[in-house]
C-alpha cells in the first residue's frame, strides 16, 4: 500500500492548488503535468496489487482527476497535454514493429490471416445485422428511414471491428509477453489496422452513395488510401534504414535521436497524408529483421518510453466521455457485449479452421477488446459526414469505446496469464 | 500549420540543431585554437535568437508560450543537478579553507561589483522598480569551472592545484545560488507583490516538501526509467507551483536538490539520472532562452546602446571584482586563488538559468532588458575568457 501514500499526498496538493486562488494560472499546465505523471504512475503500480495491468491504473488516474470526477484536469489542460499523443502512438508502433520477428510471423501466418478474416467478417456482419434487426428499439435508429438505418448499421459494424493497437502493444510490452498467442494478437492487430482503414474508406463511400442516390461509388478515394498505406510502409522502411545507419555508425545520444525522429514522424506524417502508426511499425520491423541492432533499438526506446506512455494513457483516460456513457449506458453495454461475443466467435473459428493452439482458441479474443483513438477518429469522421444523425451515433460509439478501453486491458492481461505467455511464466518454465 | 505541430516542429528542430551546433562548434573552436573547449551554449542561444520571433520567426511568440513547461523543466533540472552535488558530508571531507575562501571571494566579488555597478548605473537615466545593480552583482559570482577543466585536459595538465582550482569554481557556483536565494525575493517583491519573507519561505517550503516527496518515492528500488519519470514529475510539480506563486522555479528546485543531496540514500542514483538527461534538456533550454531575445526591440529608445553599455560594464566590473575577491582569498592563505584563471572564467549555465528565471517571474520590460544585457554579457565574457584562458594556461603550460 506504499503506492497509495504518494497518490493521497499529491491529490491533497493538487486539490489545494485548485482550491486556493493562484496568481499566475498560466503556469498551471506545468504543475498538472507533474501531478498527472506521478499519480498515474503510482495508480498503475497500485493496480498491479489488484491484478490489473498498469495501463488500467494510468487510465483510471485520467478518469479520476479528469473533468468528469475531481476536475483537477480541466478540458483546457487536457488539450494542452495532448501534445504527447502522437509521440506516444509512434513510439508504441516502433516497439510493435521491433517486436515482430519474421520467423515467428512465418510460423503463425496461417493463423493470423484466418483469425483476421473470420473476426472482420463475423464482427462486422454480426453487429450490422443485429442493428438492422433491432433498429426500431435503438434510440439512434428509431426515427430514421431504412436506407439510413443500413448506413448506421454498417458504420457500427466497421467501428466494432476497429481496436486500439496502442493498448494491445502496451500490455504486451508491460508483461514482456512472448509466445504464439502474443505473436498472433500482435500480427492480427497490425494487419487489422490496415484492413479497418480500407473497409472504413469503402463503407464511407457506400454510405454516401446510399444517402445521396445520385452519387457513384468513389473508387479514387480508395485508391488514394491504398497509395497512402503503400507510401507509409515504403517511407517507414526507409526510416528503418536511417535508424540502422545511426545505430551502427553514430551511436551517440541514441535515445534522443530516436525520440526526435519519432516526434517529427508522428506530427508530420498526417500532413503528408501518411499513416504514422504504419510508418513506425515498418521502421521498427526493418530494424529488427534486417540488422543486428534490434535489441539495442528496443532497449533504447524502452529506456525513455515510460513517462510518455504514462502520460498518454492518463490523458486518454481523462478524455473518455463519461457523460456519453451515463446517457447511453444500456445500449453501449449491449453493443460491447455483442462485440465481445462476435470477437470470441471470430477468433475461435479462425483458429479452429487452421487447427491452431488451444490456448489461442480459448483466450485469443481477449487481445482484441480495447478500443481508443482509431475508433474515435472514425466516429468523428462519421459525425462530420452525416451531421443529421452522426452526432448521436458518435455519442453511442464513444460510450462503447469508454467501456472497451476500461475492460480491454484487464481482459488481455487475463488472457496472457491463462495462456502462460507473460515473463513470469517463462522464468518458472 | 496548427500551433501544436508548430510547437512539436520547433522542439524537434531545436534539439536537432542543438546537437548539430554542439558538434560543429567544436570544429569552429578548434579553428580558433580553443581546443578541448566547447562554446558552452553561445551557439545554442544564437540559434534560438535567429529562429526566434525577431529572427526568421520560426519560433513564434505563441509557440514560446506553448513550451513554457520546457522552460520550467530546464530551470528546475539545472538547479537540481547543480545542488545535488552539494553533499555536505563530501564537502566536509574537502579542505575547509577552500569553502571559506570561495565564500570570502564570492562576498567580495558581490560587494565590489554591486558598488561599482550602482555608481555607474546612477549616471544612466534608468527609471526602474527593478534593482539592476543588485541583480547584476549576484550574476557576477557564477563561473564555468568546466571550461578550466576542459582546457587543462586539452593541454594534458593534471595537477592538485588545478583540481583545487576547479573545486573552487564549483563552490563559487554553489555560493552564487545561495546568494541568489537571498537576493531574488528582494528583487522581485516590488514587481510581483510577493513580500520578501513570504517569497523566501515559499521557496524553502516548496523545495523541502518536494525533496521529501522525492525521498519517499525513491525509498523502494526503482529502475532507471522509473526514476526518470519520478524526477520529471517532481521537477514539473515544483517548478510549476513556484511559477504559479510568482517565485523562482530555479531556486525551489535547487533547494530540493540540496535537500535530496543531504538526506536521500539514493542521492548518487538520482544525480546519475539527472545528469544523463541533462544534455537534451540543456540544449532545448538554451535555444529557447535565445528565442526569448527580441532583437528588433533593441532599436527602441536606445536600448541597444543601454544594454551594450551595461553588458560591457558588467563584464569589466565582474573581472575586476573577481580579482579583488580572489586576491583577498589568496592573501588569507589560498595560494591557488591567486592564479588568474578563475577570475577570467566565463559565465556558466547557472548564469543563463538565473536570467531566464527572473525573466519568467518578472513579466515586465525590465525582465526583457535584463535578458538582453545578460545575453550580451554572456557572449562578451565567453569571448574574453577564451582569449584570456588561452593566453594564461598556454603560458603556464
Amino acid at each position: 500500500m506504499f503506492d497509495l501514500f504518494p497518490i493521497i499526498l499529491l491529490f491533497i496538493l493538487a486539490a489545494g492548488v485548485r482550491w486556493v486562488e493562484i496568481p499566475h494560472s498560466e503556469f498551471a499546465p506545468t504543475f498538472y503535468l507533474g501531478f498527472i505523471l506521478l499519480t498515474a504512475y503510482f495508480l498503475g503500480r497500485l493496480g498491479t496489487r489488484f491484478r490489473l495491468p498498469k495501463i488500467s491504473g494510468y487510465i483510471l488516474a485520467g478518469i479520476l482527476f479528469g473533468p468528469h470526477v475531481f476536475n483537477l484536469l480541466g478540458h483546457a489542460e487536457i488539450e494542452k497535454l495532448r501534445l504527447i499523443d502522437g509521440l506516444a502512438l509512434a513510439l508504441i508502433a516502433l516497439i510493435a514493429g521491433g517486436e515482430l520477428k519474421m520467423d515467428d510471423i512465418r510460423k503463425q501466418l496461417r493463423s493470423i490471416l484466418s483469425v483476421l478474416v473470420f473476426q472482420v467478417v463475423i464482427v462486422f456482419v454480426g453487429i450490422a445485422l443485429v442493428v438492422l434487426l433491432s433498429h426500431r428499439i435503438l434510440p439512434v435508429t428509431r426515427n430514421l428511414e431504412f436506407n439510413t438505418v443500413v448506413i448506421v448499421a454498417i458504420f457500427l459494424g466497421v467501428t466494432a471491428v476497429a481496436k486500439s493497437p496502442a493498448t494491445t502493444i502496451a500490455i504486451i510490452n508491460e508483461y514482456r509477453a512472448r509466445g504464439p498467442m502474443t505473436d498472433l494478437v500482435l500480427g492480427v492487430t497490425i494487419l487489422k489496422d490496415v484492413v479497418v482503414l480500407l473497409i472504413f474508406a469503402m463503407v464511407m463511400s457506400v454510405a454516401k452513395m446510399l444517402a445521396h442516390p445520385g452519387q457513384s461509388f468513389d473508387v479514387s478515394f480508395l485508391m488514394k488510401l491504398i497509395t497512402e498505406i503503400g507510401l507509409s510502409l515504403i517511407i517507414g522502411a526507409g526510416l528503418g534504414g536511417v535508424f540502422i545507419f545511426y545505430l551502427k555508425r553514430v551511436r551517440s545520444e541514441t535515445e534522443v535521436f530516436l525520440l526526435l525522429s519519432v516526434l517529427l514522424v508522428a506530427e508530420f506524417a498526417p500532413l503528408f497524408h501518411l499513416d504514422a502508426l504504419l510508418l513506425c511499425i515498418a521502421a521498427g520491423f526493418v530494424v529488427q529483421n534486417f540488422s543486428q541492432q534490434g535489441q539495442r533499438f528496443i532497449e533504447a526506446i524502452e529506456r525513455s518510453v515510460l513517462p510518455v506512455l504514462v502520460l498518454f494513457f492518463a490523458i486518454a483516460g481523462a478524455g473518455l466521455d463519461l457523460d456519453a456513457l451515463f446517457n447511453l449506458w444500456e445500449f453501449a453495454l449491449i453493443l460491447v457485449l455483442l462485440r465481445l461475443g462476435f470477437t470470441w466467435i471470430g477468433t475461435y473459428l479462425g483458429i479452429r479452421v487452421v487447427k491452431g493452439h488451444r490456448a489461442i482458441e480459448k483466450y485469443g479474443w481477449t487481445g482484441f477488446v480495447a478500443q481508443a483513438g482509431v475508433t474515435l477518429g472514425m466516429a468523428i469522421l462519421i459525425e462530420r459526414a452525416f451531421p443529421d444523425w452522426g452526432e448521436e451515433l458518435k455519442t453511442l460509439i464513444i460510450a462503447a469505446i469508454t467501456v472497451n478501453q476500461v475492460i480491454g486491458p484487464v481482459l488481455f492481461r487475463y488472457g496472457l496469464y491463462k495462456a502462460r505467455e507473460t515473463a513470469e511464466f517463462r522464468k518458472y518454465d | 500549420m496548427d500551433p501544436r505541430s508548430e510547437v512539436i516542429l520547433i522542439l524537434s528542430l531545436l534539439i536537432g540543431l542543438g546537437f548539430f551546433a554542439q558538434r560543429y562548434s567544436r570544429i569552429v573552436a578548434n579553428v580558433f585554437g580553443l581546443k578541448g573547449e566547447t562554446l558552452l551554449g553561445i551557439e545554442l542561444i544564437l540559434i534560438g535568437a535567429l529562429l526566434g520571433p525577431q529572427g526568421i520567426n520560426l519560433i513564434t511568440r505563441d509557440a514560446l508560450e506553448g513550451v513554457s513547461p520546457v522552460f520550467a523543466l530546464g530551470l528546475g533540472w539545472i538547479g537540481m543537478s547543480v545542488m545535488i552535488e552539494m553533499d555536505l558530508k563530501q564537502f566536509r571531507r574537502m579542505p575547509v579553507e577552500l569553502g571559506l575562501y570561495s565564500l570570502i571571494a564570492s562576498v567580495i566579488t558581490f560587494a565590489v561589483s554591486y558598488v561599482l555597478l550602482r555608481l555607474v548605473l546612477a549616471q544612466l537615466p534608468v527609471v526602474s522598480k527593478f534593482d539592476w545593480a543588485l541583480m547584476l552583482a549576484v550574476l557576477t559570482i557564477p563561473v564555468a569551472p568546466e571550461v578550466l577543466a576542459a582546457r587543462a585536459r586539452a593541454l594534458g595538465q593534471r595537477s592538485r592545484e588545478l583540481s583545487r582550482l576547479v573545486t573552487l569554481g564549483i563552490l563559487d557556483d554553489v555560493f552564487s545560488i545561495l546568494f541568489y536565494l537571498l537576493i531574488f525575493p528582494l528583487l522581485t517583491s516590488r514587481i510581483t507583490g510577493v513580500s520578501y519573507f513570504k517569497n523566501l519561505i515559499y521557496s524553502l517550503i516548496i523545495g523541502f516538501v518536494t525533496a521529501l516527496i522525492l525521498n519517499l518515492l525513491t525509498i523502494p528500488s526503482r529502475k532507471r526509467s522509473e526514476l526518470l519519470l519520478i524526477l520529471l514529475g517532481i521537477v514539473f510539480l515544483a517548478s510549476g507551483l513556484s511559477a504559479m506563486l510568482g517565485i523562482s522555479p530555479f531556486l525551489t528546485c535547487s533547494i530540493c536538490g540540496l535537500a535530496v543531496a543531504n538526506s536521500s540514500i539514493k542521492r548518487l542514483r538520482i544525480a546519475e539520472v539527472l545528469q544523463k538527461a541533462e544534455r537534451p534538456v540543456f540544449f532545448l533550454f538554451l535555444v529557447l532562452a535565445g528565442g526569448l531575445i527580441e532583437l528588433q526591440s533593441l532599436n527602441e529608445d536606445d536600448m541597444l546602446l543601454f544594454t551594450s553599455l551595461v553588458a560591457f560594464g558588467f563584464v569589466c566590473f565582474r573581472w575586476f571584482s573577481k580579482y579583488a575577491g580572489y586576491w583577498t582569498a589568496a592573501r588569507l592563505g589560498a595560494p591557488e586563488a591567486a592564479r588568474h584563471e578563475l577570475p577570467v572564467l566565463a559565465l556558466s549555465g547557472i548564469f543563463i538559468a538565473m536570467l531566464v528565471d527572473v525573466r519568467l517571474v518578472v513579466h515586465s520590460p525590465e525582465g526583457n532588458e535584463l535578458l538582453y544585457t545578460g545575453m550580451l554579457a554572456f557572449v562578451l565574457s565567453m569571448i574574453f575568457s577564451h582569449l584570456a584562458l588561452r593566453f594564461r594556461i598556454g603560458r603556464a603550460g
